[in-house]
C-alpha cells in the first residue's frame, strides 16, 4: 500500500455535510447555501394582528418531522428556495423554487 | 541496547534495516517494521509510563489503537506531541520518545505515593473535596491538572504542514484485514469506484499477527499480493496509514492520512454510496488484582508481537483466558521460544477435547475452572496467583512465577463507526459482546466487526458484502470471483464464557476497569452505591472510558460490573455514545490551511497601494484591512490620530470609504421597496436628494444604517456599514424575491464597483473644485444631503454631499480602477493645502465627537430607534419592516437604556468602551448602562463617551460613575450630557 501522491484542492473549506440540488444550478456542496428561516417564519403568512405577528415571529412549532424551509443558494446563484427537510435525520426530501409550493409528508 | 527478546528468525520485519532511537534519553535500536512499542519490547523496556492518577508503574499492555498504557510524547523542544500510542508509532531512525506521568524518571516518581492513599482517590474525590470554598476551585484544578497531567503539548506554533481532500466513491471500505480485502475486491470487480483503507502501514490487520494460511499462502502474502491486484485497477485507490475517525450524515466519513514528509497529514472528506465496515474486534482484558503491572498484556496482543515483529513479550508465560481464542497464545508463544507455564482457563468444561488434546502434546500444563487472582511484583510482573474458581467459590490460591500474563476476556467488535452513523449496538449473549445493530445509513459491518471471528467467516463475509454493496450502487459483480481458501482448522471462537472480573480477597490491591484512567472495581461499586445507575452518569462519575483510548478495552467491562450490581440484563444497562474521533487526531490536521493569513479571505480597497506608501497601520474591518491611522514622519498612533481628527475639523482630511457597502436599486417599485425596507419617511425625496436611512428587524431593533439617494426617478443608490453588507444583502433580498415578490424592483450589490473618498473639512470644497470638472459644488447648487454628477479626468463621477465628521464633506465615487489614481491626486496637492488622510480611528473620534451612531457599537442589535433618540424620523403611517416589532409596549418603557453623552468631571480620566455605569462610586453593584463608544477629542481637550444608560434621556447633568475593574481603573465620576459635544446647532455642515 503506498499513499497516493495527488494534489489538494482547498476549495471550500467547510465540512460538506451534504449535497443540495439547487432547480437552477444542479447539485452543489451545502457550503454554498443558507438557511434563513422555516416557512411559518415568513412575513405576510399571518394577519397583521399583533399577537398573530408575535407568534409567527417567536412561536414556532419545532416539530419532529419534516418542515418547509426557506434557503437562499447564497455563494451560487443567491436564488431562494424552498427545502423540505426533516430535522431529526436531516434528510431533504425536495427543493424548489420560492414561487412553488412545497408539501411536507405527513408523518 | 541489544534486542534481547528479538528472534533471529520470523516477523515481518526488515533486519537489514537497523533504527536508532530515543526512550526518556536512552538509546535504542530497532527494526524497519517494528512500531515504537514492539522496538522498545525487543529491548527489554518493560516500565514504558506512569498511571494518570495513581502513578502505577505500566508497560505495553496491547498492540493496537486500543493501547491504554504505553502512552507517551514524542518529538522534542518546540514540536512535542504528547500522548500518543507507542503500539501505533512507526518506528523511525532518530525518533525521540518520552515516557509521561513521572517526576523526575519513570524509576522514581514521586507522586506514586498516590498509589498508597488510595482512599483518598476514590471516584468524585474532585467533586467531593475541592468544591469548598468554591472560589478556590481555580487553584485546586492547577494543582490537580499537574499531578495528573497528560503529556505536554509544546506551545510553539506548530510548524508542520497539512492538507485536505475531498472525494467521492461507490464503496468505501475501512480496514484491510481479510474481511475488508475480499469486499474491496469484490466490489471492485463489478466496476463500482472503490476505495481501501486501513490504519496501519502494511495491509492484512490480523493476517499479519496471526499464523493463517489463505489460498497456501501465509496470510499476510496472500493480503499484500491481493492489494497489489487491487491497486493495479483504475476503479481502486487504497489508502494505508489511514484512519476513519468519524463517521457523519449521509455518508461522509472522515479520514486522517498520515503522509509524513513536507506535508503530515492529511484529511480526507469522502462521501460514499456504500460503506462496507471491516474494522475487526478489539481483545478486552479481565479485572483482577494488579492487572495493570508491566507484563500484563492481552493475550493476542502477545503472539501478534511475536509473529509479526519476532518479539519475544517476556521469557514464562501464563495464559489467562475464558475463551479459545488465547490457546492461540500458548502455541504461537511456546513455538516462539517462550516458557509456557500454564493455560488458567475460568471454564470448567467448555474447552474442547481437540485443545486439551493439543496442549498436553505440548505439555502446556492446563487448569480449567481456574482463574488468575493477583498479579505479583511491581515494577514488573513477577508472578500470578491462581485459584480454583466457579462463581460464588474460590479456593485457597497458589503462585506460580512467570514475567508475562496473557489476559483474554473475550473480543468485541469494533462497532465504534457504526454507532457513530447511528446505529445502536445489539448485545449478543453468545458472544457476551455487542455486535452492530440496525444500519440507518448505508452501511454494513463484516467480519470481526460483527462478531464473525474465524478467517473463513471473514473472507466469506466480505465477498458477500462486496458483493452486494455494488449491487445496491447499481453495478453487477463478478459472480465468477470465489473466495480465497483457508487450510487452516480453526478453533471455536463462540465458545466463550462470561467473566469480567475476578472476585479479590485482598483490601488493598487494586483491581482496574480502566486502565488508562485508573478506575478499579471498588470506583465502580461506589458509583453504584452512590446512585449513579445510568452508564452514562456512572461515565461522567469515575471517568470510565474517558481517557484518550476511549475505553475500547474498558467499557464494555464497566457496564457488565454495573448490570451484575444492578442486577439487570447487560442489554438494559446499555453502551455509552461512541462519538468521533475514533483515535486522536491532531488539531492541525483539522485546521489545515486554514490558519495565519489564510484563516480568512482578505479584502482590500483600490487605494491599498497608496495607503502603504503612506505608512497607514492597518486594521480589519469585516474582511477589509483599512487603514487605522498613518504614521507620517515616525509619529505616534496617538499623536497621529489627533493630528488626522484636528486636520478635518480645521482644514481637510481625505479618507477611504470604499468598503462601505453599495448597492443601487432600480425598477418602477424601487422607490415604494426601499419605504419598505427604511423607516423613514421617503415620499418627499427626489432625485439628487440623499436621505439618512435607518433600516429595522422585524424584531424592531436597529438592523443598519447608511445613505439613500435617488438618481432618478426609479433609481437609488444606498449604502451601508462595511461589517454588515452580506447582511443586508441578503435582508433585502429576501424581502424582495420571498415576501414582496410583486414589486417590479432589481437589487446590485455595486460595492466593488466603486471606490470612494470622502473630503471632509471646513476646505473640502476648495480641494475638490481643482480635481472635478462639469459640477458646481456650490452650497447653493449642491446643498447638505445632495447629489451631483461630476467628471473625474473624463470618468464619471458621483458626489455625494453627505458627512459623518460633522464638517462640510463629500463622498466622490469613481469606478474601482481609478480610485488609486484619486487617491494620489488628492494626496499630491498635500503641499499646497496640507491635506491629511485620516484612518478609521480619526473617524470615529469624528462621529463620537457629534454623538453619531455606530452600527455594533450604539446599536448593538438590542437598541431600537426610539432608545437612539430617533423617534422623529419614523413614519408610523407607512409599513415597514420592523414596524410590528417596534409597537411591542415595552420597547418604549422610560428605563430602557437610551443614548446620553459621559464626559469625566474631572475633564482628564479617560473612559473605557465597554465599562459599566453604576449609581455609586464603587466597582461592584448594579449596573444601569455601559459605554459604547469613547475617544479622547482632541478638538475639545478631554475625554468624552457615548453610553447606553437607563432612561438617560430623563438624567441630563446627572452625575454617575464609570467602573472599569477589567482595566484596573478606579470608578470615574461623570456628568450625564447631550450625546452631541461639538457643533450642536450643526452650523458646520451647512458651510
Amino acid at each position: 500500500m503506498n499513499s497516493e501522491p495527488a494534489r489538494c484542492h482547498s476549495g471550500n473549506e467547510r465540512l460538506i455535510v451534504q449535497k443540495l440540488h439547487c432547480p437552477w444550478c444542479g447539485d452543489r456542496p451545502d457550503s454554498e447555501f443558507t438557511y434563513y428561516c422555516t416557512e411559518e417564519g415568513v412575513a405576510g403568512t399571518k394577519s397583521r394582528k399583533q399577537q398573530d405577528q408575535h407568534d409567527r415571529i417567536y412561536l414556532r412549532s419545532n416539530h419532529v418531522g419534516e418542515h418547509v424551509e426557506i434557503w437562499q443558494h447564497t455563494f451560487g446563484c443567491r436564488g431562494w428556495l424552498r427545502v423540505v427537510r426533516h430535522n431529526l435525520t436531516h434528510t431533504i426530501s425536495k427543493i424548489v423554487r420560492i414561487d412553488q409550493k412545497a408539501r411536507v409528508a405527513r408523518s | 541496547m541489544t534486542q534481547f527478546f528479538r528472534n533471529q528468525t520470523g516477523g515481518l520485519i526488515d533486519r537489514a534495516q537497523r533504527l536508532s532511537f530515543r526512550f526518556d534519553g536512552n538509546r535504542f535500536e530497532g527494526f524497519k517494521g517494528d512500531t515504537l512499542a514492539s522496538a522498545l519490547l525487543a529491548s527489554g523496556v518493560r516500565l514504558v509510563g506512569r498511571s494518570l492518577k495513581y502513578h502505577r508503574p505500566r508497560g505495553v499492555f496491547s498492540i493496537g489503537p486500543e493501547e491504554p498504557c504505553a502512552i507517551v510524547s514524542l518529538g522534542a523542544r518546540d514540536n512535542v506531541q504528547p500522548n500518543i500510542k507507542a503500539t501505533l508509532v512507526e518506528l523511525a531512525d532518530g525518533l525521540i520518545a518520552k515516557s509521561q506521568n513521572r517526576w523526575p524518571t519513570i524509576e522514581v516518581d514521586v507522586l506514586s505515593v498516590n498509589d498508597h492513599i488510595t482512599s483518598l482517590l476514590a471516584a468524585g474525590f474532585y467533586y467531593k473535596t475541592f468544591m469548598q470554598p468554591k472560589r478556590f476551585w481555580p487553584l485546586y484544578e492547577k494543582l490537580i491538572r499537574r499531578a495528573a497531567g497528560m503529556g505536554k503539548a509544546s506551545t510553539a506554533p506548530d510548524s508542520n504542514s497539512y492538507e485536505r481532500r475531498y472525494a467521492h466513491c461507490d464503496v468505501l471500505i475501512i480496514g484491510a484485514g481479510p474481511a475488508g480485502i475480499t469486499a474491496a475486491q469484490a466490489a471492485a470487480s463489478s466496476g463500482a469506484k472503490v476505495i481501501l483503507v486501513d490504519e496501519a502501514p502494511a495491509p492484512g490487520g490480523w493476517l499479519r499477527r496471526e499464523r493463517l494460511i489463505i489460498n497456501g499462502l501465509p496470510g499476510h502474502q496472500w493480503a499484500d499480493q491481493a492489494l497489489v491486484e487491487l491497486q493495479e485497477r483504475r476503479n481502486a485507490t487504497v489508502l494505508s496509514r489511514t484512519t476513519a475517525f468519524g463517521y457523519y450524515d449521509h455518508n461522509l466519513i472522515g479520514l486522517v492520512q498520515r503522509i509524513g514528509g513536507e506535508v503530515v497529514e492529511r484529511l480526507w472528506r469522502v462521501r460514499a454510496r456504500q460503506v462496507i465496515l471491516a474494522t475487526g474486534a478489539i481483545e478486552r482484558p479481565i479485572a483482577f488484582a494488579n492487572n495493570d503491572r508491566p507484563g500484563v498484556m492481552l493475550a493476542a496482543a502477545a503472539r501478534g508481537y511475536l509473529n509479526e515483529f519476532a518479539v519475544r513479550p517476556g521469557k514464562r508465560a501464563v495464559v489467562f483466558t475464558n475463551n479459545d481464542s488465547a490457546y492461540r497464545t500458548a502455541i504461537d508463544l511456546q513455538d516462539g521460544g517462550v516458557d509456557v507455564a500454564a493455560i488458567i482457563d475460568v471454564r470448567a468444561d467448555k474447552p474442547g477435547s481437540r485443545l486439551i488434546e493439543a496442549m498436553g502434546e505440548r505439555d502446556i500444563p492446563l487448569d480449567r475452572g481456574s482463574v488468575v487472582t493477583r498479579a505479583l511484583g511491581r515494577r514488573t510482573l513477577k508472578g500470578v496467583e491462581v485459584a480454583a474458581y466457579s462463581p460464588g467459590f474460590i479456593s485457597r490460591s497458589r503462585s506460580i512465577s512467570c514475567d508475562l500474563l496473557c489476559v483474554s476476556g473475550g473480543w468485541s467488535p469494533a462497532v465504534h463507526l457504526h454507532a457513530q452513523s447511528g446505529g445502536r449496538p445489539d448485545y449478543d449473549e453468545s458472544l457476551c459482546t455487542f455486535v452492530p445493530g440496525e444500519s440507518k445509513q448505508a452501511e454494513r459491518s463484516v467480519g470481526a466487526a460483527r462478531g464473525r471471528y474465524r478467517l473463513s467467516e471473514c473472507l466469506e463475509d466480505g465477498l458477500n458484502a462486496g458483493r452486494e454493496t455494488a449491487k445496491d450502487c447499481g453495478f453487477k459483480p463478478d459472480d465468477s470471483l470465489y473466495g480465497p481458501e483457508t487450510a487452516l482448522v480453526e478453533l471455536s471462537a463462540s465458545s466463550i464464557e462470561a467473566l469480567w472480573s475476578v472476585p479479590t480477597t485482598s483490601r488493598r490491591a487494586k483491581c482496574f476497569v480502566d486502565i488508562h484512567n485508573d478506575v478499579a472495581l471498588k470506583d465502580v461499586r461506589l458509583a453504584h452505591r452512590e446512585g449513579y445507575d445510568s452508564v452514562e452518569h456512572l461515565k461522567r462519575y469515575t471517568t470510565l472510558g474517558m481517557g484518550t483510548d476511549q475505553g475500547k478495552t474498558s467499557n464494555i467491562i464497566g457496564l457488565a460490573l454495573l448490570a451484575e450490581m444492578r442486577e439487570q440484563p447487560i442489554p438494559k444497562i446499555g453502551t455509552t455514545t461512541f462519538r468521533p474521533p475514533y483515535t486522536l487526531i491532531t488539531m492541525g490536521v483539522l485546521a489545515g490551511h486554514d490558519k495565519g493569513p489564510h484563516l480568512k479571505p482578505v479584502r482590500r480597497s483600490p487605494m491599498y497601494a497608496q495607503h502603504e506608501k503612506l505608512k497607514a497601520v492597518f486594521a480589519p474591518n469585516a474582511l477589509w484591512q483599512r487603514p487605522q491611522y498613518y504614521l507620517i514622519n515616525g509619529t505616534t498612533a496617538k499623536k497621529a490620530v489627533a493630528r488626522e481628527s484636528l486636520a478635518v475639523r480645521n482644514n481637510v482630511g481625505i479618507t477611504d470609504v470604499s468598503t462601505l457597502g453599495k448597492f443601487e436599486i432600480s425598477g418602477r417599485d424601487a422607490g415604494a421597496f426601499l419605504d419598505r425596507i427604511y423607516v423613514n419617511n421617503l415620499s418627499s425625496l427626489k432625485p439628487g436628494r440623499i436621505r439618512y436611512g435607518l433600516m429595522l428587524r422585524e424584531d424592531g431593533m436597529i438592523f443598519d444604517d447608511g445613505t439613500l439617494t435617488q438618481l432618478a426617478a426609479d433609481r437609488y443608490f444606498i449604502t451601508t456599514t462595511t461589517g454588515n453588507v452580506e447582511h443586508v444583502r441578503q435582508h433585502m433580498e429576501y424581502w424582495l424575491d420571498v415576501v414582496w415578490s410583486d414589486l417590479d424592483a432589481n437589487l446590485i450589490d455595486v460595492t466593488e464597483q466603486w471606490a470612494a473618498v470622502s473630503v471632509a473639512g471646513p476646505n473640502s470644497r476648495r480641494i475638490l473644485d481643482r480635481v472635478l470638472t462639469e459640477t458646481d459644488l456650490s452650497a447653493d447648487v449642491l446643498s447638505h444631503m445632495r447629489c451631483t454628477t461630476a467628471k473625474y479626468n473624463e470618468i464619471d463621477a458621483r458626489i455625494l454631499r453627505v458627512s459623518f465628521s460633522g464638517e462640510l464633506a463629500f463622498e466622490v465615487y469613481v469606478p474601482s480602477g481609478y480610485g488609486g489614481q484619486l487617491w494620489q491626486q488628492l494626496i499630491e496637492m498635500r503641499k499646497e493645502y496640507e491635506i491629511v488622510p485620516f484612518g478609521m480611528d480619526a473617524l470615529e473620534v469624528l462621529r463620537i465627537e457629534k454623538g453619531y451612531i455606530g452600527v455594533g457599537s450604539e446599536a448593538d442589535g438590542r437598541v431600537t430607534p426610539y432608545d437612539l433618540g430617533f423617534g422623529a424620523v419614523i413614519n408610523l403611517a407607512k409599513d415597514f419592516v420592523g414596524k410590528w416589532g417596534l409597537g411591542r409596549p415595552a420597547l418604549h418603557e422610560a428605563d430602557r437604556p437610551q443614548l446620553i453623552g459621559l464626559e469625566p468631571l474631572d475633564g482628564r480620566s479617560p473612559i473605557g468602551v465597554g465599562a459599566q455605569i453604576l449609581d455609586e462610586p464603587a466597582s461592584e453593584g448594579t449596573s444601569i448602562g455601559h459605554v459604547s463608544s469613547a475617544a479622547t477629542s482632541r478638538i475639545l481637550g478631554r475625554p468624552i463617551a457615548l453610553a447606553m444608560l437607563r432612561g438617560g434621556r430623563y438624567r441630563k447633568w446627572d452625575t454617575v460613575y464609570v467602573a472599569d475593574p477589567l482595566r484596573g481603573r478606579e470608578p470615574v465620576p461623570a456628568r450625564v450630557v447631550d450625546p452631541c459635544f461639538y457643533d450642536p446647532e450643526g452650523k458646520r455642515l451647512k458651510m
